[in-house]
């Protein structure tokens, strides 16, 4: 579903090595946590993954899409939430969603079968035609999960999204993750939750000063460590932190 | 003091980005680059800005030759303080009221006078740097007329300090009334635009009024108005004077050397401290009233039913119409945006039309109906060059990109190719410029004899050519988008990107009208005339188009 070669980036003029030769694979049917200290590299991979970033070297294919060479139909395949969702305030939740729905060209049977779906999941019915500027920060961050999910990606890509959600939110991002990937497609997401990544993801790759460190299940993990230790153990050796 | 001036200071930094210009904080070379860019804009405007100088110097001979030369000084201080105060009126709503650092100061024990007084600071540096363009080659020519040494310079360094004073706490002390009184729950962004538009009509409408009652001339009263103005050296500048009275005592002040002039200075003074004492009472008294909860949007909270779904979501759109439907809605609900992009649309039409019809000066109406008598192609051609420069001052499609801002990644991660994506931002200014059109044509169907035909051919081609000038803007900004601003004000009133745009739009409008001139001499009938232009028109649209696909597929992929 998403796989990534050699990839790198670098910032002012090849000094900084943002991500340098990073390699990993996320497979239908996965959940695939992207854990890493602050600064590590997380949030540009995803950048890069998503085509906000183009990359020095390697090559990122979406469900076989060349990100380079077939930029469209890769994103036609992606839906992504990041880390501070920034969406058109001064549209109300339902045109947000409608122009959502109108970009990724979604039938208006299955558009309003999903919208109906993620509004009452997320507690959205009342707020949709408000517009998106009277949202609280959690609001927006449910509008742009809703409007991400809305055709259905087979890659969802996420940038901590755990973060401000409401524990109810949480539950039920994490039952979609889990539906999504039963129905074949993946779920790629960065997160400082330990704990969360430990419970759902079925891999978890650890990135720090911007190589792969440590990737694998739990069970390959606590193998690599040697001893039964908590994600949060392992993380904080691996990365010497 | 020290909070004004520390918060100023602050101000200035955010504002003007005062430490991207630091060479150390270049991150590559494209901030270099930018900085050149900056300096070759500058260097492409010494033609134009030469024109003016000689211009001015030119208008203060004719002053000097009928013995009116103090009107010279005032005319220029009037043009000064009516600039200063029409373009305050935007820069006060959105840095005072739209500024994000505004809500980050807010909560801090900073009293209410100290943040508008040192906001007012830092328009006013913004105002003197914009204003020494213009006013600085009037002192120096003012000084040929008066004379004077050191003293001359002196004085005038005062009053040049002084010249955007009255002017700016009087679009503030405006401002923050409006703000203050349209603060009021439910459409208030709708109450405040059109709050905003009723006081600039009624402004210009003034306007118009005084200088009608200015140039008004009875019949017969042309000789005893001539013989005045070979008699009373001060003729002109006593009849701007009963209305603009700062405007004569500036050029007294600077004109002689006798006690008077000193006497005129303190008159200045004492204007501009009371308009700014007068300004900062207003700002303790509602500036906090018009900005706490005033960025806040209410919510109505209305359970959304199935039915509501259903009709909400019945209606899908082709990607571009969904892209233009984005900007659309964005351009209108932001009361920035709409001043500056649209209101243009509403505005031109009537300083060009309604302004010399009801200000009595009926020789620019004369002026246009002889052209039209005289050579009718020509008028009908000069009409669509003027629609076509109309769409070159539209600052819509040369910030499209740049008011995205920090949603622009939305752009770059959805699957729209980038035809649709161009099609999708250059339908609104396409649509404003249809606007302006049929503003002025219906305008003008009723006072100029003019056909169905020849309003439809102008029309046409001055939509044809606002079609390049459209991608002409895209192009520009979408190779430099501004998107970092904390301001909705910056992505347009500081994005040099329109200034690019509307001389390359206004360039390509002028080489197109020499052209078309040359044509109507070479006695070519005016639908030749047309044709050729239209398939100029036709020929350079597709090649600003091309680079314009390649550009964006580029920017896209690579913006940092």
């Amino acid at each position: 579903m998403l796989k990534v070669d050699q990839l790198s980036k670098s910032y002012s003029n090849g000094k900084v090595k943002a991500v340098d030769q990073v390699s990993f694979a996320v497979k239908p049917g996965e959940i695939y946590g992207f854990l890493g200290p602050n600064g590590a590299g997380k949030t540009t991979t995803i950048k890069l993954i998503v085509g906000l970033l183009k990359q020095d070297g390697g090559l990122i294919h979406v469900t076989g899409f060349n990100t380079l060479t077939h930029p469209l139909q890769a994103k036609a395949n992606i839906g992504f939430v990041p880390d501070n969702p920034q969406i058109y305030d001064k549209l109300k939740g339902m045109e947000y969603l409608n122009f959502m729905g109108d970009v990724y060209r979604v039938s208006k049977k299955d558009r309003q079968e999903r919208i109906e779906k993620y509004l009452n999941l997320f507690s959205l019915s009342d707020a949709v035609n408000d517009v998106i500027h009277s949202y609280s920060h959690g609001m927006k961050q449910k509008i742009a999960l809703t409007g991400a999910l809305i055709h259905d990606p087979d890659l969802f890509i996420l940038d901590e999204p755990m973060v401000g959600l409401d524990p109810k939110s949480a539950f039920h991002l994490k039952e979609i993750m889990g539906d999504m990937c039963q129905r074949g497609k993946s779920v790629f997401f960065s997160t400082h939750v330990l704990e969360v990544a430990e419970k759902i993801c079925d891999r978890i790759g650890i990135i720090h000063k911007g190589r792969i460190i440590a990737e694998g299940t739990m069970a390959d993990l606590r193998t690599k460590a040697g001893r039964e230790e908590s994600l949060e153990k392992i993380f904080l050796e691996v990365t010497g932190v | 003091m020290k909070t004004i001036l520390l918060l100023t200071k602050v101000g200035l930094i955010n504002t003007f980005n005062l430490h991207a210009l630091n060479p150390k904080h270049f991150k590559s070379k494209k901030d270099a680059l930018k900085i050149l860019l900056f300096v070759v804009v500058i260097l492409a405007l010494i033609p134009a800005y030469r024109l003016y100088l000689s211009f001015i110097r030119q208008m203060s001979f004719s002053l000097l030759m009928l013995g009116q030369e103090t009107y010279f000084m005032a005319i220029a201080h009037y043009v000064a303080v009516m600039m200063v105060f029409f373009l305050g009126l935007t820069y006060v709503l959105s840095y005072y009221y739209f500024s994000r650092d505004t809500d980050l100061l807010i909560p801090l024990p900073i009293k209410s006078r100290h943040l508008v007084i040192s906001k007012f600071f830092s328009l006013l540096i913004y105002e003197y740097i914009l204003l020494s363009v213009f006013f600085i080659p009037v002192i120096f020519i003012n000084h040929s007329l008066t004379g004077g040494g050191l003293i001359y310079y002196l004085k005038a360094v005062l009053l040049y300090l002084l010249t955007p004073v009255v002017p700016l706490s009087l679009a503030s002390i405006l401002i923050i009334v409006i703000m203050r009184f349209t603060n009021v729950s439910g459409k208030k962004d709708l109450i405040r635009v059109v709050t905003m538009f009723l006081f600039l009509f009624v402004l210009l409408g003034t306007q118009i009024l005084i200088q009608r009652s200015m140039i008004h001339m009875a019949p017969g009263e042309e000789q005893a108005f001539l013989a005045n103005l070979f008699t009373d050296n001060r003729y002109l500048i006593d009849q701007l004077g009963r209305f603009y009275p700062l405007s004569q005592m500036t050029s007294l002040a600077l004109y002689t050397q006798s006690a008077t002039s000193w006497l005129q200075l303190i008159g200045v003074l004492a204007f501009s401290a009371g308009a700014f004492v007068l300004m900062i009472f207003v700002s303790e008294t509602l500036y906090l009233g018009g900005i706490i909860g005033g960025n806040e949007a209410s919510s109505k909270k209305k359970a959304f039913t199935e039915s509501d779904l259903e009709k909400a979501s019945s209606k899908t759109r082709s990607p571009f119409l969904a892209v233009f439907k984005v900007d659309w809605i964005t351009l209108f609900k932001t009361p920035i945006y709409l001043f500056n992009c649209v209101s243009i649309v509403v505005l031109l039409p009537f300083i060009f039309l309604v302004m010399p019809l009801v200000s009595g000066a009926p020789s620019e109406m004369d002026f246009i109906i002889d052209l039209f008598h005289d050579n009718r192609s020509l008028f009908v051609l000069g009409l669509s060059g003027a629609y076509c420069l109309m769409a070159a001052l539209n600052p819509t499609a040369s910030t499209c990109f740049s008011r995205e801002g920090k949603t622009f990644y939305l752009s770059r991660i959805i699957p729209v190719s980038s035809r649709e994506h161009i099609m999708g931002k250059a339908l609104s200014p396409f649509l404003l410029q249809v606007a302006t059109i049929l503003f002025l044509s219906i305008g003008m169907f009723f006072f100029l004899p003019l056909t169905w035909m020849d309003l439809v051919v102008s029309g046409f081609l001055g939509l044809l050519g606002a079609i390049p000038i459209i991608f002409i803007g895209l192009l520009i900004d979408i190779n430099r988008p501004m998107l970092s601003w904390d301001n909705p004000q910056r992505a347009v009133k500081q994005n040099l990107n329109v200034l690019i745009s509307m001389a390359l739009g206004g360039g390509l409008t002028v080489t197109l009208g020499f052209l078309t001139y040359v044509l109507i001499q070479l006695d070519l009938t005016l639908l030749v005339t047309v044709c050729i232009d239209s398939l100029l028109l036709i020929v350079i649209a597709w090649f600003v188009y091309r680079m314009l696909v390649r550009r964006l597929t580029h920017q896209f992929a690579s913006i940092e």
